[in-house]
């Protein structure tokens, strides 16, 4: 039981960060063409 | 080490977090502010009726799309038009479907008007097209639609022209230059990030901005497509360009008449100048018009950083619609 729960903690983390990090390197993409801000403005 | 893999196989962190990279990428695409549902429609028979395609001139590109009311009882409508981004290079009146789409159903007879695309902004464009045909061109067409909302049942009392970046700036450039030959009155201009001006010091993201040879034949090849003519290199030099760039400089046609504005600028723009965009808001200053200015000061040409800033230049346009448009 502790172990499943220490695997959901960490798969969690892990979705977050990848999600968070898909978010921002389209953010990158889009300044890097159109101009902007990497943080700032929009939550992500 | 041997731990953590107990844990999670490093496969499957892998995989997982692929997963959630490419889930987060598709997101920032397919999950729009619930806000910007209020001000846009997907067209259906419902709203009205679509006649696309109709001309206004000989050329393959000089069409425009008419957006109908279901409502067709009123004595008059305002017309509502938007003009196509694209850099002038590009794009299409279909582009703008759902931005056309929300002004017809607010009760507004909406038209979408293609222009005659400039092959490249490299130099004189090989078909003629530039800035100035483009936007002569628009001028040629808000005739023909007035007259093709009419003969639907539809006369037109008075008109907003709005559009995106390259269709911005040919809304302003009709508004602020063409609006006193316009067959019904210009109430209202609105758009975002489209080029009003072309001092080529405020011209940094594309480097015209030195005092050397090669920013003057920069300045000299991008101002000259344009315009569609030839600038020479010696007035790129003694600044006297400005003259020549005058007829597709809308913010150098304002004047106290100027129609209510509203607009949208990102401060990191890197496709046209966003001091210009400055020079444009001074000028609306300067002349009392009634206007509104928002900056947004995370974004570029997209204004796609600054969702909250964006909410309250498209509630701004809505107003100024009721206010100077009303149904």
């Amino acid at each position: 039981m502790e172990r499943n729960k220490k695997k959901a903690i960490v798969l969690a983390v892990i979705v977050m960060i990848g999600f968070v990090l898909g978010r921002l390197a389209v953010r990158a993409f889009l300044n890097m063409l159109l101009g902007g801000t990497l943080f700032g403005g929009n939550i992500l | 080490m041997s731990k953590r893999q107990r844990i999670i196989p490093v496969w499957l962190g892998i995989l997982v977090f692929l997963v959630a990279f490419i889930a987060g990428a598709v997101s920032k695409f397919a999950i729009q502010p619930s806000w910007a549902k209020e001000y846009s429609a997907k067209w259906s028979d419902e709203i009205g009726t679509l006649t696309t395609d109709l001309p206004y001139g000989e050329g393959d590109e000089q069409k425009f799309d008419l957006y109908l009311p279901k409502d067709n009882s009123r004595e008059a409508y305002g017309l509502a038009v938007y003009l196509h981004a694209g850099g002038f290079t590009s794009g299409d009146k279909s582009d703008d479907r759902d931005m056309l789409a929300w002004l017809c159903k607010k009760g507004y007879v909406a038209a979408g008007i293609n222009y005659t695309l400039a092959r490249d902004l490299g130099g004189v464009s090989s078909n003629g097209a530039s800035v100035y045909t483009q936007s002569n061109e628009i001028k040629a067409a808000i005739p023909e639609v007035i007259k093709a909302a009419a003969a639907a049942g539809y006369p037109i009392d008075k008109m907003t022209i709005a559009g995106g970046s390259a269709g911005h700036a040919l809304a302003m450039i009709y508004s602020y230059r063409d609006a006193k030959e316009a067959p019904v009155p210009v109430v209202f201009t609105f758009g975002a990030v489209g080029p009003s001006c072309f001092y080529r010091e405020d011209w940094d993201c594309y480097g015209m901005t030195g005092e050397d040879e090669q920013s003057y034949q920069i300045t000299m090849a991008m101002f000259s497509a344009m315009l569609g003519e030839l600038i020479p290199i010696e007035r790129v030099k003694d600044g006297s360009y400005l003259e020549m760039m005058k007829p597709i400089s809308a913010m150098e046609w304002i004047t106290p008449d100027a129609p209510p504005t509203v607009v949208a600028y990102g401060t990191y723009d890197r496709v046209q100048s966003f001091k210009a965009s400055l020079r444009l808001k001074a000028a609306l200053e300067k002349n009392g018009v009634d206007f509104r200015y928002f900056e947004m000061p995370h974004s570029g040409h997209g204004l796609q950083n600054d969702s909250r800033i964006q909410k309250q230049w498209i509630m701004a346009i809505d107003k100024y619609l009721d206010k100077y448009m009303p149904l």
